[in-house]
């Protein structure tokens, strides 16, 4: 490659070009990471799994103060 | 040699504890009765913003305890979840949801059941702040409970039974840290290794490369076993050399899972003032606990085949470095404390033998029982005991001046019947959904028939009674099971925690009656052997017919 060539691709405007052209090396946006993260739904099951196992004793606790 | 070997362990254990029952006991009943607070208490007590002058009624410190245990419980999910990016993790990677759940419920419960290899699946960080923590605080809130039970018997007409906050503050800073402290030394100058080395590659004899683990054992175990607790930092838990590395520590271990269970009657007498009170629960604990190590052993020793009889004794899965005693004195007191931790495995024992660990838990873990929850157990025992006696013989029923009424026994009741009704049903929706059914037995069973049953048995009974050992040969890392043991081990903790602590503010509402003629002794050796067969009716009339199914039948084959 002559130097005048890779002098060329080195410019960041020129490679920032590039690498959109080929859809390779683009920063995402905030909103795009956000939409491609996957929901921890498994996570959401289970936290909200343990709150509820704690009301039902809870709910058990309020049951046994009016025996 | 080998019965000299033996004798001399239980001399050494009997001894030990005897010297240590009257100091430790009398050590707890000051923690929980001074009105003074230690500098860090107070500075702690401003943190959280506690007032430790005020008490609470019994619904307020459950309240306490069930807040503590959920925030502690979400702590260490995300501590989990959040492994690979953590300090000291070692490289590994975040632990999977089902298994997080699952180990979150089982340290906070005071179980310890690991589904998993923890050497190769948790971090140091997550070791440390996460399971040694609850190692920590779980067992201090068992010891909390019983003493607010206690506390229950011991008042007249009084609405509060303690603080929670600061019975448990107590529990920890004063108790259960500094003995973890002086018996982490013993067992480091002992052998067993304390380092953040992580693994290193050593090249063996044979030429082969090995990774040898290392990390933060020694201070760990001591805890593990101080607070009946009995998760092991290696697999093997403690048949690795590296957490029990000699006769010695296998001993001291026994000691440290036997000290507070076997000293807190002590507590309870010097705190209801009568210490003759505490003797007849030490004897009954004392009592159950000798007659099932005898059978075991003698089990044991007695196995059927021709290799067993060569071998003088059923020899697979035992801590072959110290023989048949230590292997069944070590499972004894593993599973009638609430510890779990196993020095030999006992799905290998023979199937009488391996239904004794089963029916220890059964018991309800009160022989001599975890810490705190073993007192508060043979306590609710003694309620029934009292009743039963009552009914009996005529006499009203009446246990240290407390009159034993219909609430009370409506709450002992419902106290005995949670945990066999959570093992029991799920051991039943194991093998009556057809889609688990066959998860189960395809993927978890690794032995077809009795043994699987027992196997599933044995999980069930171990998670609901929060002891946390295993019958190995089942794969319980399944979403399955993952969940429906998590959700056991916390059922079977909070709601047990839930009715003892309604019975101490109902005692604790009570004036005391004097004793007369018709009072039922509770301090002689009649009442003695009535508790004791209370205990074990109690506990064949539930559970009779699955064993039926499991080891008698698997016995008989």
């Amino acid at each position: 490659m002559d130097t005048v060539r890779a002098r060329f691709l080195a410019n960041p405007r020129v490679s920032n070009r590039m690498s959109c052209r080929y859809g390779t090396h683009v920063p995402p946006s905030g909103r795009v990471v956000l939409l491609q993260m996957e929901l921890p739904v498994l996570d959401i099951v289970y936290v909200l799994g343990v709150i509820a196992v704690f009301a039902l004793v809870g709910v058990i606790g309020w049951g046994v103060e009016k025996l | 040699m080998d019965v000299f070997f033996a004798i001399l362990q239980v001399a050494s254990l009997v001894l030990i504890l005897s010297l240590l029952y009257r100091p430790v006991g009398d050590y707890m009943a000051h923690i929980y009765t001074s009105r003074k607070d230690l500098k860090v208490e107070r500075g702690f007590y401003r943190v959280i913003g506690v007032d430790s002058s005020v008490e609470q009624t019994w619904q307020s410190y459950l309240r306490g305890v069930l807040a503590f245990s959920v925030v502690g419980l979400l702590f260490v999910y995300l501590l989990q979840r959040f492994q690979a990016v953590l300090p000291y993790s070692l490289g590994l990677p975040a632990v999977p949801e089902g298994l997080s759940f699952n180990t979150a419920a089982s340290f906070v419960a005071n179980t310890n059941w690991q589904s998993y290899s923890p050497d190769l699946t948790m971090g140091y960080t997550v070791q440390i702040a996460g399971l040694a923590v609850q190692n920590f605080v779980s067992a201090a809130v068992g010891i909390a409970i019983a003493i607010a039970l206690v506390r229950g018997f011991r008042r007249r007409e009084s609405a509060t039974i303690g603080n929670f906050w600061v019975d448990l503050t107590r529990g920890i800073l004063r108790l259960l840290l500094p003995v973890a402290v002086l018996g982490a030394v013993v067992l480091i100058a002992s052998g067993v290794i304390q380092n953040f080395n992580g693994f290193t590659e050593v090249t063996t004899l044979s030429g082969g490369i090995q990774n040898l683990p290392g990390g933060p054992v020694a201070s760990q175990e001591v805890i593990k076993n101080l607070g009946t607790n009995g998760g092991g930092f290696f697999n093997a838990n403690a048949a690795h050399p590296f957490e029990n590395p000699n006769a010695w520590t296998s001993l001291f271990q026994n000691v440290l899972m036997l000290m507070i269970p076997f000293a807190l009657p002590r507590t309870f007498g010097r705190l209801v003032g009568n210490h003759k009170q505490g003797y007849a629960i030490l004897a009954v604990m004392g009592t159950i606990f000798v007659a099932s190590l005898t059978f075991l052993t003698l089990c044991e020793l007695n196995g059927a085949g021709t290799a067993p009889q060569l071998a003088g004794g059923a020899m697979e899965g035992k801590e072959q470095r110290f023989g048949i005693f230590a292997s069944t004195l070590f499972g004894s007191t593993s599973t009638l404390t609430s510890t779990g931790a196993v020095n030999s495995m006992h799905d290998s024992y023979t199937s009488l033998g391996g239904m004794m660990p089963m029916i220890n838990m059964m018991l309800g873990e009160v022989a001599p029982g975890g810490v705190g929850s073993g007192l508060y157990g043979m306590l609710v025992l003694a309620i029934i005991a009292v009743f039963v006696g009552g009914l009996l013989v005529g006499r009203t029923p009446e246990y240290l001046g407390k009159k034993i009424g219909p609430k009370e026994i409506k709450l002992a009741s419902l106290y005995i019947l949670v945990t066999p009704t959570i093992a029991l049903l799920g051991m039943a929706l194991s093998f009556a959904i057809p889609a688990v059914r066959a998860d189960v037995e395809s993927t978890s069973i690794w032995n077809a028939g009795t043994h699987g049953l027992s196997e599933v048995l044995y999980a069930f009974v171990s998670a609901s009674n929060n002891n946390g050992s295993a019958f190995a040969g089942l794969t319980a890392n399944t979403p399955w099971f993952n969940t429906a043991l998590g959700v056991a081990m916390l059922l079977g903790r909070f709601i047990p925690i839930v009715l003892v602590l309604a019975l101490a503010g109902s005692l604790a509402a009570q004036d005391k009656t004097p004793a007369t003629s018709g009072t039922l002794p509770t301090h002689r050796p009649q009442f003695v052997g009535l508790l004791i067969g209370v205990t074990v009716i109690i506990t064949a009339l539930t559970y009779f017919p699955v064993l039926a199914l499991g080891p008698l039948a698997e016995g008989l084959q």
